[in-house]
């Protein structure tokens, strides 16, 4: 395919993360000339990364400079990756503002650099199944999925071949298993809640280790982890899975890869009479220079709600509530997953136990509600992640006492404690929306968002049966002190938005047809967590993933036979 | 002692030895120059006047004090806690906390006749003691948590107290384990209260 000039490419992939990272590297590897562009900086790990660095090095000592957070990312710091040394891997909340109602707060964690949120994910990897997929259909909730599982089930294979998903194989329809590195192994406190799980709910409840985009084997060259813990700082030897430590590479050795970091789109272009977009608006983030490139195909992957934003901010007169949004489909449904529901306990015995190395990964207890039998009080599910460890000094910084004494009890380890966190499924509802702001603007005079997002009974209703199955599985293990949670998250707490551009089987009732594609723009695909017609209770990037790849090749195949 | 180049040389083996593509052992230590950088560039902070320097050591030193392994001071701790007070709290907090010292020293002439860094050992801790019993309604709380943060997240409280190996290279699950054994306790010793509990993670 000819390049007609510097500014004109086969494809535009907006944004470089999770689902950009895959869409360029597909695109490029299938021979496309790609413009892959970011709104933030880029990152070289040998810089930025700080996985290695102690925490006597660190100028607070990982309680992070409160002066400069408070002032710059009052959000970003909920995030339960975010500390001194990861903080600069989120955006700055007084350049990228977005407002909430009144006593209906969003968290919204954004990062803007090459890599995107992939750098900072909790890099837990769960198939979707025909339970989710079926789902709204079943229940005559939102729009039907326009696929099943057997769609997708080869993508997830070529996604899972390609990243490296340590995990066992537990034969389960509704959580399908994957090719698999070897599993993490338990700790002996897990392995005993395990057992005793098993032979409490036969059949019914099981506890497997955490499915993990962390490589317990060398992986497509990159290498096995060495459990120092805090992969979200970044990893010099590649071992979990991110774009910077995998696609991205993957996608530049094709040399189809023009990589264009400080690009703040501002909106996509459409040609009026074919109704094709024709390229995007991009702003330098450092000159504030505009500059518009064009492509034959434009990927937007830029973060569930900042998609939906380029679509709204891309409004024409053809199109005056947005682009791709005959439907009024853009920026409704927004999801997430409730969390904070569940239970620790703990456990007496394994006195003369520790654990040596920081595994990044945790347990998983896989759905069980609503599963065969049918819950009285709500819908849909959740599944557990959490871990058992030994109490260690930080939860003991207010022992009475000094001198000698209190250096012996803060040094030695405490009783083991297991922790159950509940992960739930939130319904599509069109009430929970985002919209433009009418009048508020970013550090690029780029219109922000306003978001309106709260739980409906039905997550209430699961996050209080998490407490209740969470506890009830500790105490069956033996547990003592078993203290159900009595917090609940608060909406985007868990950085799984999705569903604002949602696919579906009908133009009128939604954006993306089943291939990733607007129904209102043929050369345009989102890919990201926009899509997403339901949220099922698995973290959801594995499908983001699985999602861009096979819409990659379907838009490839498209372009060969000439009707893109 | 594993001191920080013997952390890096060891880092840096470990990264070795799986087929590491793209980072070398002289991007560790590069990074650790950046650090001693950015530690250096924070030397010109105005700190605490010397008198209260020396009142917060004897102070920190109290909380935890040096028997078979280093303690408070050895560990740098009085640096750090001037560091919090002047770059992270907020202005109430510092001259709460030097109010806080200049105080100690007056109850120590008043009580013991003797400035507080010229008291027995014995003396402090009575004073001490007093003001840990108030809790978070007294400045010392702000200093015994400082000081218990400072120490264990310094390398010597890392490396030496909890005897921890910064990135072990590998992952065991049911590890034996021993608590410390050390010297006897001396007798004036507050009683250590009943453990916290806290929320485990993945």
């Amino acid at each position: 395919m000819p390049q007609a000039d510097a500014r004109t490419f086969d494809a535009i992939v907006v944004g470089s993360g999770m689902t950009g990272g895959w869409a360029a590297k597909e695109l490029t590897e299938l021979g496309l000339r790609t413009l892959v562009l970011d709104a933030g900086r880029p990152l070289v790990p040998a810089q930025d990364y700080s996985e290695h660095r102690p925490v006597w090095d660190m100028p607070f000592r990982g309680l992070g400079d409160r002066r400069y957070v408070d002032r710059h990312q009052p959000t970003q710091r909920k995030s339960v990756s975010f500390d001194e040394w990861s903080h600069r891997f989120w955006t700055d909340d007084a350049e990228n503002p977005y407002t909430t109602p009144e006593g209906k707060p969003f968290d919204w964690f954004r990062a803007r650099q090459v890599g995107g949120k992939s750098t900072i994910w909790g890099r837990q990897v769960y198939r979707m199944s025909d339970l989710d997929f079926e789902a709204n259909a079943r229940e005559g909730i939102a729009v039907d999925w326009p696929l099943r599982y057997a769609d997708l089930a080869p993508w997830y294979d070529h996604v899972e071949a390609f990243i490296g998903v340590s995990g066992q194989k537990e034969g389960l329809a509704h959580l399908p298993d994957g090719p698999f590195l070897p599993p993490m192994p338990f700790n002996c406190v897990e392995q005993h809640v395990a057992d005793r799980i098993r032979t409490s709910f036969p059949g019914e409840r099981l506890m497997t280790i955490g499915r993990a985009a962390v490589l317990t084997a060398p992986h497509n060259g990159r290498a096995a982890c060495h459990y120092c813990g805090p992969c979200h700082r970044g990893c010099v030897t590649r071992s979990y899975f991110s774009a910077l430590n995998a696609t991205l590479p993957a996608a530049e050795a094709t040399g189809r890869m023009t990589l264009r970091p400080f690009s703040v789109v501002r909106h996509l272009t459409v040609d009026r009479s074919t109704k094709r977009v024709t390229g995007v608006h991009v702003i330098d983030a450092r000159t504030r220079e505009s500059i518009e490139y064009r492509a034959r195909v434009v990927f937007l992957c830029a973060s569930a709600l900042e998609s939906a934003r380029v679509l709204l901010n891309s409004r024409t007169p053809d199109a005056p509530n947005g682009l791709a949004n005959s439907s009024d489909q853009v920026g409704r449904n927004v999801m997430d997953h409730i969390k904070w529901g569940g239970a620790d306990g703990e456990f007496d015995g394994w006195a003369d136990k520790r654990v040596v190395g920081a595994r990044p990964n945790g347990i998983y207890v896989p759905r069980f509600r609503n599963v065969s039998a049918r819950h009285p009080d709500f819908v849909r599910g959740y599944g557990f992640q959490g871990g058992a460890s030994r109490q260690a000094w930080p939860t003991r910084v207010s022992t009475p006492g000094i001198g000698r004494t209190l250096k012996q009890t803060l040094t030695d380890l405490g009783p083991w404690v297991m922790a159950l966190n509940g992960f739930g499924e939130m319904l599509p509802n069109p009430q929970n929306r985002c919209t433009l702001h009418p009048t508020a603007v970013d550090a690029w005079g780029v219109p922000v968002l306003h978001i309106d997002c709260a739980w409906g009974p039905n997550e209430l209703a699961i996050h209080k049966d998490m407490n209740v199955t969470a506890a009830e599985m500790l105490e069956r293990a033996g547990a003592k002190n078993v203290r159900p949670s009595t917090r609940i998250s608060t909406p985007g707490n868990t950085n799984h938005e999705m569903g604002t551009a949602r696919m579906g089987r009908d133009p009128k009732t939604s954006v993306l047809n089943r291939w990733n594609q607007a129904w209102d723009a043929p050369n345009l695909f989102l890919t990201d967590g926009a899509c997403m017609t339901s949220s099922s209770n698995q973290n959801p990037s594995l499908t983001y993933m699985a999602l861009t790849a096979r819409a990659c090749h379907y838009a490839v195949e498209e372009m060969r036979r000439g009707n893109l | 002692m594993l001191n920080r180049r013997e952390w890096l040389r060891r880092m840096s083996a470990l990264a070795a030895v799986p087929m590491l593509e793209g980072v070398l052992p002289t991007d560790l230590d590069g990074w650790g120059r950046e650090v001693h950088a950015t530690l250096d560039a924070q030397g010109g902070a105005p700190g605490l006047d010397d008198d209260s320097m020396r009142v917060l050591s004897i102070v920190c030193d109290r909380i935890i004090p040096a028997d078979d392994t280093p303690g408070a001071i050895a560990a740098g701790v009085p640096r750090f806690i001037d560091h919090m007070l002047t770059n992270w709290y907020d202005a109430p907090e510092r001259p709460r906390v030097l109010a806080g010292l200049q105080d100690l020293g007056r109850q120590a002439r008043a009580r013991f006749g003797n400035r507080f860094t010229d008291c027995t050992e014995a003396q402090q801790d009575t004073l001490l003691l007093e003001l840990d019993a108030q809790g978070t309604k007294s400045w010392f709380g702000t200093a015994k948590y400082l000081t218990i943060w400072g120490y264990y997240t310094s390398e010597v409280g890392i490396t030496q107290e909890l005897q921890q190996v910064p990135a072990a290279g590998r992952y065991d699950g049911c590890a034996p384990y021993a608590p410390r054994t050390r010297a006897a306790t001396q007798a004036a010793d507050a009683p250590a209260a009943s453990l916290g509990r806290g929320h485990a993670a993945s």
